[in-house]
């Protein structure tokens, strides 16, 4: 198995930089502290606090616009707060350019070097930190085996497939050996399988590299299935960090049990519980005989979903949806009733 | 009675209007090429194919003395003008001019808009108000001024569609600004580079009026010599050089166009 | 890049065509104010008599006779111009939607085999209609030929052969930058308009003309500012007879050796495009962004 040795970070980079373990030991690899960005008057990201662990993945997961690429940019350098700190083993490095930054990019359209071969390409970073050339010949021969493109190193990036291409950008951003590496939506321009593969062959990566990876989607599923931890993010802020199922089942608010998965929202009062509202998942209400039911209703709607079917049920709670197995008979206009196990429901915030 | 299938991209006549469009355009060149090998001294007799008046165009002194003139003034003018070029498209595609940025795009479009008779003859005033003697040297400036606006646009339209990805992902890479310009935007941009060239070599050697006006008795060049003989009557020689002129801008061009594979960005 | 790094990239080219183009202008505007030496050249004093002179004759007792001589040639001149613009826009616009409408390929190589007399020496391309339509130029070869006529008919050195030049030398200026414009049009708007009951007229004055309006302005410009003080054509073609703006500046400047009549007349000029030029960036983008 090939692995991403332990290669000291790049001397370009590492001379800006103490090295790890320098800093405090309770101190993150990252640290984001109260960073604020406004472009004119849109203010993109508000007051973030974020700390990045060592090994961890993480995902920025939030809808277009809500501030994710912004914070990613921030991180990579390709922008600087307006306000705020980021500190990479403790030391700030918000000010500084993306070249004295041991942390690489992986570009949402990958941003091969169109004129480059694929080994100039993965050689790149290192040439560009003084590596000798014989080193760099040894390094991106590790690096393209560990991508599985050990034979592509002659080619160039026009005619590599998509998903060739973006391992050899994932490649070209690993072989330096950065201390966090940043994921801009980098599956978005894969078919649906290429996307899966591509989901297990990132995971991979990540654990055999031992690096951080900071990861944007807005794809759930994406979130989901990669990350250790998930920051869930909507206009400009973080609204919730924790781990998947930790944010899929106790989703602090409104945004984050709609973003993620569904849900059906009742006021806490129609459960007689206290405070605002309370979110259950469709799939944890089960359809019972109306008699016995804590909940009834008249079915308005029915959506075959081939393994699952959906219904849609008018309560006096209001509208609800129960994700059920099979297709048994249900009627429009019948009356049915609804029932679920007490810790299926969740309590948010607003 | 069968309706036309729907096809709004269907223009009614217009396949006739590019045709007359293109003979309109292209015959009268057509032409002139024809005549320059009619063996015939009456220019519009056929009298037989031959290229003997392209022989005593290569003859005759002063067209060769002129157009040495004209290729060395080209050439300067190209070499400063695609420098400077290359320069102010950098800093107009990927700089910041704050305050400065309108008045650089008006100053740069100026050459282009202003008439060629008033360029003409502001440079012959300031050249003689400033006292400036330099023979081919007058023309070389005059010729740079008008030159940059043709090689910029191929290399700002290059910058443009290329976009700053790979430069960006290159300082990701650790490449310092020096490097990411070496290594990833020169690259990137030498065809566009070459094509600039070219044009500003092109539209240099076709200049005529500004040369007409700036040049002096040593100096002049082969469209204003050119002009002389135009004057003089048509001639089978007006015709054979007049054919030169057009293959070698033709085959200019086309090299440059073909270098940048993209649109031609004439005007 | 830093603001100091931008500038002295821009600098070479901002200070060559500022010291060598718009500082001439300049100069050429203070020498419309001065009165002209006898031995070419101008002197002092300052006087505006170089623009009297476009309205009033100096007779020999010095009284000023109003004179529509020099009225008439400016007037001839942007009568033309005017009519080489609108011919152009003419056939332009059909021109640049067909292209528009072609496969890419296509549409690749129509656009280059349209714009590439641009490129070509306006000399000679003159030159090719003196070749065609002089005494014993093809044109009354084929009449003569056809038994059309007997004597050759006189086709050169009139407005019409100068208007035929003009346009045949400035239509490029036209197709392209309405082209781009039209190009950038979602075809989805106009199957659209036509989804909501629009015909063919409909669609071109309610869609294409509002969008293509930009690029119209551009090639407009493009085509009235160089024809209006256009040389070879009136000369070549119209023979010189009857002067036109161009023509006028440029005897000026040689054998008539008035630089500061020449100069207002210059001024005039100028000023006349750099007022359409302002007109058409309020409007819209710089013309320089439309070349690309």
């Amino acid at each position: 198995m090939t692995t991403v040795s332990a290669r000291p970070a790049p001397q370009a980079a590492r001379s800006y930089l103490k090295a790890p373990g320098a800093a405090a030991s309770t101190e993150p690899l990252v640290a984001i502290r109260g960073v604020s960005m406004s472009f004119g008057p849109v203010k993109a990201l508000i007051d973030i606090n974020l700390d990045i662990e060592n090994h961890e993945f993480l995902t920025l997961l939030g809808p277009s616009g809500c501030g994710k690429t912004t914070l990613l940019r921030l991180l990579g350098g390709f922008e600087h707060p307006t306000a705020g700190e980021i500190r990479l083993n403790g030391q700030d490095v918000a000010p500084l350019p993306p070249q004295q930054r041991p942390i690489n990019t992986v570009f949402q359209n990958y941003a091969l070097f169109p004129h480059m071969t694929v080994a100039g390409n993965v050689g790149f970073g290192l040439e560009m930190s003084g590596w000798r050339k014989p080193d760099i010949a040894g390094r991106v021969e590790q690096m393209l085996a560990m991508v599985r493109l050990a034979d592509y190193g002659n080619r160039r990036p026009d005619q590599l497939s998509g998903g060739q291409q973006q391992r050899v950008a994932l490649a070209r951003a690993l072989a330096p050996s950065p201390q966090l590496l940043l994921l801009d939506e980098p599956l978005s321009a894969l078919d649906q399988k290429l996307r899966k593969e591509m989901q297990i062959e990132l995971k991979r990566l990540q654990k055999e590299s031992g690096i951080s990876f900071v990861l944007v989607t807005h794809d759930q599923e994406e979130a989901l299935t990669m990350s250790d931890r998930i920051a869930v993010m909507s206009a400009g802020r973080i609204l919730q960090l924790g781990a998947p199922a930790e944010i899929y089942d106790r989703p602090v608010n409104r945004f984050v049990a709609g973003f993620i998965g569904e849900a059906n929202i009742l006021p806490a009062a129609a459960l007689g519980r206290s405070g605002g509202s309370v979110a259950v998942r469709p799939e944890r209400v089960s359809v019972v005989e109306p008699g016995a039911a804590r909940h009834r209703g008249t079915v308005a709607s029915i959506q075959y979903l081939g393994s699952d079917t959906l219904l849609e049920v008018d309560t006096p709670a209001g509208m609800q949806r129960a994700r059920v197995r099979g297709s048994a008979g249900y009627e429009v206009g019948g009356t049915v009733g609804l029932d679920w196990p007490g810790d299926a429901e969740v309590e948010l915030q607003d | 009675m069968s309706a036309q299938p729907f096809n709004w991209r269907h223009l009614p006549g217009g396949r006739s209007l590019m045709t007359s469009l293109l003979v309109f355009l292209y015959a009268p060149l057509a032409i002139l090429v024809i005549y320059s090998f009619n063996a015939s001294r009456i220019v519009t007799v056929w009298g037989g194919f031959s290229t003997r008046w392209f022989g005593m165009v290569w003859d005759n002194p002063d067209i060769r003395r002129t157009a040495y003139t004209s290729i060395t003034v080209a050439i300067m003018a190209t070499i400063l003008a695609t420098a400077f070029a290359v320069a102010a498209a950098l800093a107009l595609e990927r700089g910041r001019l704050p305050g400065l940025r309108g008045l650089s795009e008006s100053l740069i479009a100026l050459p282009l808009v202003v008439p060629e008779i008033v360029v003409a003859i502001t440079t012959l005033v300031f050249f003689s108000a400033i006292g400036l003697k330099l023979g081919a040297g007058n023309l070389v400036i005059a010729h740079t001024v008008f030159c940059i606006p043709f090689a910029l646009l191929p290399m700002r339209a290059r910058l443009r569609d290329m976009g700053q990805s790979a430069e960006n992902a290159a300082r990701d890479l650790y490449a310092s600004d020096w490097q990411v310009f070496r290594r990833i935007t020169l690259p990137l941009m030498l065809p566009a580079i070459a094509s600039g060239a070219m044009l500003s070599f092109v539209t240099s050697l076709d200049d005529f009026i500004i040369s007409m006006m700036v040049a002096d008795a040593g100096t002049t060049t082969l469209p204003v010599y050119v002009y002389g003989m135009m004057r003089v009557g048509v001639t089978p020689e007006v015709n054979a050089v007049s054919a030169i002129l057009l293959g070698v801008s033709l085959l200019l061009v086309v090299m440059a166009l073909l270098l940048t594979g993209r649109k031609p960005a004439a005007t | 890049m830093t603001r100091l790094r931008s500038l002295l990239l821009m600098a070479p080219s901002l200070l060559t065509i500022g010291i060598f183009m718009a500082v001439p202008m300049l100069v050429a505007l203070a020498y419309s104010f001065m009165t002209s030496s006898p031995y070419g050249g101008v002197q002092m004093p300052f006087s505006v008599g170089a623009y009297i002179q476009i309205l009033y004759d100096e007779d020999f007792d010095g009284t000023l006779a109003f004179t529509t001589d020099y009225l008439m040639i400016i007037g001839r001149s942007v009568v033309l111009a005017g009519l080489t613009t609108a011919a152009c826009l003419a056939v332009a616009f059909p021109t640049a939607w067909f292209i528009v409408c072609r496969a890419p390929r296509q549409r690749q190589l129509l656009l280059f085999l349209v714009s590439l007399p641009f490129w070509i020496n306006t000399l000679i391309r003159t030159y090719c209609w003196v070749l065609l339509l002089r005494d014993e130029g093809l044109v009354n070869h084929l009449l003569e030929g056809a038994g059309v006529t007997d004597e050759p008919v006189t086709l050169l050195y009139n407005d019409g052969a100068i208007l035929l030049g003009l346009i045949y030398t400035f239509l490029p200026f036209m197709v392209l930058p309405i082209y781009s414009t039209l190009e950038r049009v979602d075809h989805r708007l106009i199957e659209a308009a036509y989804d909501l009951y629009a015909n063919r007229r409909l669609v071109f004055r309610r869609i294409l003309w509002p969008l293509a309006r930009p690029g119209v302005a551009a090639g407009a410009l493009l085509v009235f500012a160089p024809a209006l003080g256009s040389f070879l054509a009136p000369d070549l073609l119209g023979g010189g007879r009857k002067l036109l703006i161009g023509s006028l500046i440029q005897l000026e400047f040689t054998s008539g050796r008035n630089w500061p009549f020449g100069s207002a007349i210059a001024v005039l000029v100028s000023t006349g495009v750099l007022i359409a030029m302002l007109i058409q960036a309020r409007r819209g983008r710089p013309p320089s962004e439309l070349h690309a």
